[in-house]
C-alpha cells in the first residue's frame, strides 16, 4: 500500500483534467440587416439576432420593436416597418429570455431615395497577451461573402505557433467561433474572404493560439 | 568514481548529458531508469513575459545508459521508451459544458545516442572531453486532432560539446564543478543552438548522498522558420525556443551499486517554453 500511495499521485497527474474557461458576456441583441436609409412608403422587415450570456443565438420569450416618431414610421410586433414620412427616425428592439435582457436601436433618414442597406463595418484589433497584435480593419459585405481587410498598420507576433483567426460573439471563448484560417501575414494590409457570412453574424475579431489553446487579443466590429 | 555517475543525471530529457568531462573506466556502467515530468498552465512567450495557456503536461518514462568503451571512449544513450502528453479540457465557468476536449497521446520519445571521448590526459587535474550526439526523432511530432500533442520535435540533430571538470576535497567532502559548451545543429528549418551551463556537487554521508546545483542556458540562432510558420507544437518543442534554468538534484547510495535520485528544474528565464518546474525521480545501478 505505501507504494501504491507514492506510485498513484504521479499516475494522476498524467490524466486529461480540466480547466475553467470565464466565457461570461452580457447578453446582446442586434438587428443583423440594418439600413441607412429608407425609402417613403415602402416597408422594411427588420431582422434580429439574441445571444445569451456565452454569445450563442437564442429565442427570446418576449421581443419588442418601438418608432421614436409614429408619425414619421411605424413597426409591429414582428419588425416590419413601414415609413410614412421623411425625417430622422430611431426604431429600438429589446429581448427578454428568463434573466437574460438585451435592446439596441438604429437611427437612420426616411427619404425619397432607395432604402440602402449598411454595407461596412469597421474595428481595430488589439493584443490581450505579452505577443504583438495591433491594427485597424474593415468588414465589407459583397454579395454573400464577407471581405475583412487589414490595414497597413496591422502586426502580430509571429513567434507564436498556431495563431488563427476567428469571427466570434464572444471575445471570451472559442466555442461557436467561424474559424477563418491560419494566420500567414504578420505585418502589413492584407485580406481574407469569409464566404456565406452575414455582415453582422457577428461582433469581434478573435485571434486564437490554437497549440496553447488560449486568446490572444481581439477586436470589437463597430 | 561517484561523481562521474552523478553528473550524468538528466536536467531535462532533451539535455540528456553525461559526466562532464569524465568519462567511465573501460566495462564500467551507469544506467538510470527516471520517470520525469512537468504540467504547466503558464509559458514563456516570445517577449520573454510569461501568458496562460492550457493545462499541459509531459511526461517521459527513460532509461538512460552510459557504458566504458575504452578507458577514454563512454559510450551513451537516453531512451524514453514512454512519452505522454496530454491538455485538459476546457470547461465554461457558465455553462459548465466542455468547450474545448482535452486530449493526450502516448509514444515513444526523441532519443539521444552520443559518445563522449576523454581530450585531456589520465590523472590531469583539469578533466576536458568532447561528446557528440545524435537525436533521433522517436517521438511524435504531430499528435492530437490538431497537430500540437507532441512527444517528439521531429527533426534529427546533432550535437557537439565540451566539457572541463575539477574534483577536489575539502576535509571529509568530496566536490566536483564542470562548465560545458555546445553546439545543436537541428534540421528541418529548426533553428540551431548554442548550448551552455555548468554544475557543482559535492558528496556527503561519506559520498553516499550527492547534492548537486546546475545551470543551463540554451541560445536559440534564430536562423529557421520562426514559430508560427514552422512547427504546431509548443513548449519543450517549439522552433527558436530558449531558457536559462537552474535545477537542484539529490542522489544517494542505497549500496555501493544501487542508488536513487530526484531532482528539481526551473528556470530564470525563457521564451517559447513551459514556465513551470519540471520534476524527476530515478532509481540507478552504479556498476564500477
Amino acid at each position: 500500500m505505501k507504494k501504491l500511495k507514492f506510485i498513484l499521485p504521479l499516475l494522476l497527474i498524467g490524466c486529461v483534467g480540466e480547466d475553467i474557461e470565464f466565457d461570461e458576456v452580457d447578453p446582446v441583441i442586434q438587428i443583423v440587416n440594418p439600413i441607412s436609409t429608407l425609402e417613403v412608403n415602402t416597408f422594411y422587415q427588420f431582422e434580429y439576432m439574441f445571444l445569451d450570456n456565452v454569445g450563442s443565438p437564442v429565442d427570446p420569450a418576449t421581443i419588442t420593436w418601438t418608432s421614436s416618431d409614429a408619425s414619421l414610421l411605424t413597426v409591429d410586433d414582428n419588425g416590419l416597418a413601414r415609413g410614412i414620412d421623411n425625417g430622422t427616425v430611431t426604431v429600438s428592439v429589446s429581448a427578454m429570455l428568463n434573466e437574460f435582457a438585451a435592446d439596441t436601436s438604429i437611427t437612420f433618414d426616411i427619404t425619397g431615395d432607395p432604402t440602402a442597406m449598411m454595407t461596412e463595418r469597421s474595428g481595430t484589433i488589439a493584443t490581450t497577451t505579452s505577443y504583438v497584435l495591433q491594427g485597424a480593419f474593415e468588414l465589407e459585405q459583397t454579395g454573400s461573402d464577407l471581405t475583412l481587410e487589414f490595414e497597413s498598420n496591422y502586426i502580430a507576433d509571429d513567434g507564436l505557433p498556431g495563431l488563427y483567426i476567428y469571427l466570434t460573439n464572444n471575445p471570451n471563448s472559442i466555442a461557436g467561433a467561424l474559424e477563418i484560417g491560419k494566420v500567414s501575414v504578420f505585418t502589413g494590409a492584407h485580406s481574407y474572404t469569409i464566404p456565406n457570412t452575414g455582415l453582422f453574424d457577428y461582433n469581434y475579431v478573435f485571434y486564437y493560439c490554437k497549440p496553447f489553446n488560449v486568446k490572444v487579443g481581439d477586436g470589437l466590429i463597430q | 568514481m561517484k561523481r562521474i555517475t552523478l553528473l550524468s543525471l538528466l536536467i531535462l530529457p532533451f539535455l540528456t548529458i553525461a559526466g562532464g568531462g569524465w568519462t567511465k573506466k573501460k566495462g564500467t556502467g551507469y544506467y538510470k531508469f527516471t520517470q520525469w515530468w512537468v504540467v504547466s498552465d503558464k509559458h514563456y512567450t516570445s517577449t520573454g513575459g510569461t501568458d496562460p495557456n492550457v493545462t499541459t503536461g509531459t511526461f517521459n518514462t527513460s532509461l538512460y545508459a552510459e557504458y566504458g568503451i575504452n578507458d577514454r571512449l563512454t559510450a551513451m544513450v537516453y531512451f524514453p521508451f514512454f512519452s505522454r502528453t496530454f491538455q485538459n479540457d476546457i470547461v465554461s465557468a457558465t455553462t459548465g459544458q466542455v468547450t474545448s476536449e482535452g486530449e493526450a497521446i502516448n509514444s515513444i520519445g526523441d532519443t539521444d545516442i552520443g559518445v563522449k571521448y576523454g581530450i585531456s590526459k589520465p590523472g590531469s587535474k583539469f578533466v576536458f572531453a568532447g561528446s557528440a550526439f545524435l537525436g533521433i526523432p522517436l517521438g511524435n511530432d504531430a499528435g492530437g486532432s490538431d497537430g500540437a500533442l507532441q512527444t517528439g520535435d521531429g527533426e534529427f540533430n546533432q550535437m557537439i560539446r565540451f566539457d572541463l571538470s575539477r574534483s577536489a576535497s575539502f576535509g571529509k567532502i568530496n566536490a566536483y564543478a564542470n562548465v560545458y559548451a555546445g553546439f545543436n545543429n537541428r534540421t528541418k528549418n529548426f533553428s540551431d543552438e548554442f548550448r551552455f551551463g555548468g554544475e557543482i556537487g559535492a558528496g556527503l554521508l561519506n559520498n553516499k548522498l550527492w547534492l548537486i546545483y546546475r545551470v543551463d542556458i540554451v541560445e536559440s540562432l534564430m536562423n529557421g522558420l520562426s514559430s508560427a510558420e514552422g512547427s504546431q507544437g509548443v513548449t519543450l518543442f517549439a522552433n527558436n525556443t530558449e531558457f536559462a534554468a537552474y535545477g537542484y538534484e539529490a542522489a544517494f547510495y542505497v549500496t555501493e551499486k544501487f542508488g536513487v535520485s530526484a531532482s528539481y528544474t526551473s528556470a530564470f528565464s525563457g521564451r517559447l517554453i513551459f514556465a513551470s518546474p519540471s520534476y524527476s525521480v530515478g532509481v540507478f545501478l552504479d556498476l564500477k
